[in-house]
């Protein structure tokens, strides 16, 4: 009898132990590709930049984002690798190979590669790393990267108080964390400027990768709220509010991507992340030897951030809308404007 | 307080429960065929990958056929995609029975193996297949039944669904008869609980296990396919987010009982459907972390209940040989 109770408590402990290994994607070692482009010739001080993503580098969004820009790296004359779907178990190790392979600058893009990053960095003094930490934790040779997605998110709620017919606007976030709360809230200032009676529904899905259970969430905000435009913190949420807002009617955004072609018809716009001026910043510290562990802080301001609308909903949008945005991003990058910051 | 009586309303209560019914039927699915492999005494702990594989042979199959198909056939792809699902889960269940009844490896170990190769495969093939997420299929529409779906609240909660939904119920009553009322469930449960004596009494141990898993991962694949083909319309890589493991643990929280885990998945769908609302309405004095739960515990309290008495197949998990 004890020895089945003991059977049953081991396989239990086990699935939970599984549940918490669950991790989308293949292992690193199959994903990492090493594109070696010749270094021009000449060029001593090319930066040569490896990136660490921890999604499919196609995913439409974050890890996307980070690609795109280390492509524009690439067609500079950089020497690039990258790998893609990298656990957070594993990221020393596939930090510790790109130092190994001579990679001056290491690029690990994910919050959660935090304490990969600074023990492999602290072994390799000689190599430059940057980190999407946007908390300004930094060291000697470790850069932080801010991503003030609530700059953008507050242009996204001018759009909502003009479409939005009902003025009751979701949020879906994976977690209510301090980046994705001061999303919600600064589209929730942006459209209350434009519709008084403008209000916000938030709900965290719990998974940030659950489609299924995050269209329910928007389905429930609909039901219950009337929500009818919605903005996504995290790729499940995101998906989760585009399958949402077809069904229940409605609009809701991109985040960091265009995500148009994901939903023609209701992804209204979206948040796109251009990081060149991260990659082009680190590039340019580390070619001149002043790289010292800055937080570099990009935002609308210096178009790292901004708003695309979907051209196939472009007659859906008023004009005083568009005007409006415009306006709006002028007075951000004047400095007249200041996005407010609400994180919890 | 005026939130308060929202819960009340006739609106909240239809989409609260059409919901939770939506929520519930994957993982129904799939812990109704590990109910069968299980009671046949193979532990089969794939599920995750099974679903993942079901799920992304389900999209590809309805995707193409799409393509294909002139428009007075596309009613077919979603079924299409369905039926391709349930063979894909044969296929990784022909993995796992290979594995665990012909070279009697760990059970636990080989069928971990197929969640790892479900997700590496599925990643793989699906970047292969489409690269970026704009790939998309059309979902199974709602059928309302007849007459029924008319009923005030019942009607549309209970008869407003897609066909799949009323489907799965028609697979519960199969299931529950196959292995109660039938000379196959019988040889399944006599191979789960005492192979010595099953084979003895001449029943074929090998092709019985056989036939539970490969049932049993049929069931799974259809699960991930109702996922992808009939709800949602997408696939993106890990979109079964842990469903397959929620479907086992609710396999032994469910005593084995075809009908408890039908209970056992509504009542989870249905707790995750209703702490969504709650969320929605705003309830400050309720923490967001702990609604998250609520799904969790309520399922485990209610099937917690009176499970003193281990009623685990007595043959589970080892393999037979004849010596």
């Amino acid at each position: 009898m004890n020895k089945r109770i003991f059977h049953w408590a081991g396989l239990l402990v086990g699935l939970l132990m599984m549940a918490a290994c669950v991790q989308p994607g293949a292992p690193a070692a199959e994903a990492t590709q090493a594109e070696a482009t010749p270094a021009a010739a000449g060029v001593a001080t090319a930066p040569s930049i490896a990136l660490v993503l921890i999604g499919p580098k196609d995913d439409n969004s974050w890890a996307a984002s980070a690609y795109s820009a280390l492509e524009a790296q690439k067609a500079k004359g950089a020497k690039t690798a990258f790998s893609e779907s990298v656990s957070d178990a594993d990221a020393a190790r596939v930090m510790r190979e790109y130092v190994d392979q001579g990679f001056n600058i290491i690029i690990a893009h994910s919050f959660s590669y935090q304490d990969a990053t600074f023990e492999v960095a602290k072994d390799a003094p000689k190599v430059n790393f940057a980190w999407a930490g946007a908390i300004g934790k930094t060291d000697k040779n470790v850069a932080d990267y801010d991503q003030p997605f609530y700059e953008p998110a507050y242009l996204v709620g001018i759009l909502a108080g003009y479409v939005s017919k009902t003025g009751n606007l979701g949020a879906l976030y994976g977690f209510d964390i301090p980046s994705c709360h001061a999303m919600g809230e600064a589209m929730l200032a942006a459209a209350k400027t434009i519709n008084p009676k403008a209000n916000l529904t938030v709900t965290a899905v719990g998974d940030w990768g659950d489609v299924s259970k995050a269209k329910e969430a928007g389905l429930a905000q609909h039901d219950t709220k009337g929500v009818d435009f919605w903005i996504g913190c995290g790729e499940g949420p995101t998906l989760g509010s585009i399958e949402a807002a077809k069904q229940a009617g409605g609009y809701t955004t991109g985040y960091v991507g265009d995500m148009a072609k994901l939903g023609p018809d209701v992804v209204m716009s979206s948040i796109v992340w251009n990081m060149n001026p991260i990659f082009d910043a680190i590039a340019r510290d580390t070619a001149a030897g002043t790289f010292s562990g800055p937080y570099y802080q990009f935002g609308v301001k210096d178009d790292a951030l901004d708003v695309v609308i979907n051209p196939a909903l472009q007659d859906k949008v008023p004009a005083e809308a568009l005007a409006a945005i415009d306006k709006a991003r002028a007075a951000i990058k004047d400095g007249s404007l200041k996005v407010p910051f609400v994180p919890q | 307080m005026q939130d308060l009586n929202h819960l009340l309303t006739a609106a909240f209560v239809i989409s609260l429960l059409t919901s939770g019914i939506r929520l519930a039927i994957p993982i129904f699915l799939a812990a109704l065929g590990e109910i069968i492999t299980e009671r046949g005494g193979v532990l089969n702990l794939g599920l995750e990958g099974i679903m993942l594989v079901g799920a992304l042979a389900g999209f590809m199959v309805a995707y193409d056929a799409e393509q294909l198909f002139a428009p007075s056939w596309l009613w077919l792809t979603p079924w299409l995609g369905l039926l391709a699902g349930a063979i894909a889960g044969m296929g990784m269940g022909l993995i796992m029975a290979v594995l665990a009844v012909s070279l009697q490896t760990d059970q636990v170990i080989a069928s971990i193996t197929l969640v790892i190769v479900g997700q590496g495969a599925t990643t793989y093939l699906f970047r292969q297949q489409f690269g970026s997420l704009t790939a998309r299929i059309h979902p199974l529409p709602a059928v309302p039944i007849p007459l029924l779906a008319k009923l005030p609240v019942l009607g549309e909660v209970f008869f407003q669904h897609d066909l799949m939904t009323y489907f799965s119920i028609v697979l519960l009553v199969a299931a529950w008869y196959f292995l109660y009322q039938t000379v196959g469930g019988l040889n399944i449960r006599a191979v789960g609980e005492h192979p010595a004596a099953a084979d003895t009494s001449g029943i074929n141990v090998t092709a019985v296990r056989y036939g539970a898993i490969l049932i049993g991962a049929a069931f799974a694949g259809l699960g991930g396919a109702v996922l992808t083909v009939a709800q949602l319309g997408i696939f993106s890589e890990g979109i079964t987010a842990g469903q397959g493991w929620i479907a086992i643990a609710l396999v032994i929280f469910a005593r084995w009982r075809p009908g408890l885990a039908f209970g056992g998945a509504l009542l989870f769908g249905l707790a995750t459907a209703l702490q969504f609302r709650i969320q929605a309405l705003n309830l400050q004095f309720i923490p967001y972390e702990l609604l998250l739960m609520l799904p969790y515990l309520l399922t485990l309290l209610v099937l917690l209940r009176g499970t003193r008495r281990a009623e685990a197949p007595a043959a589970l998990g080892r393999p037979y040989s004849k010596e």
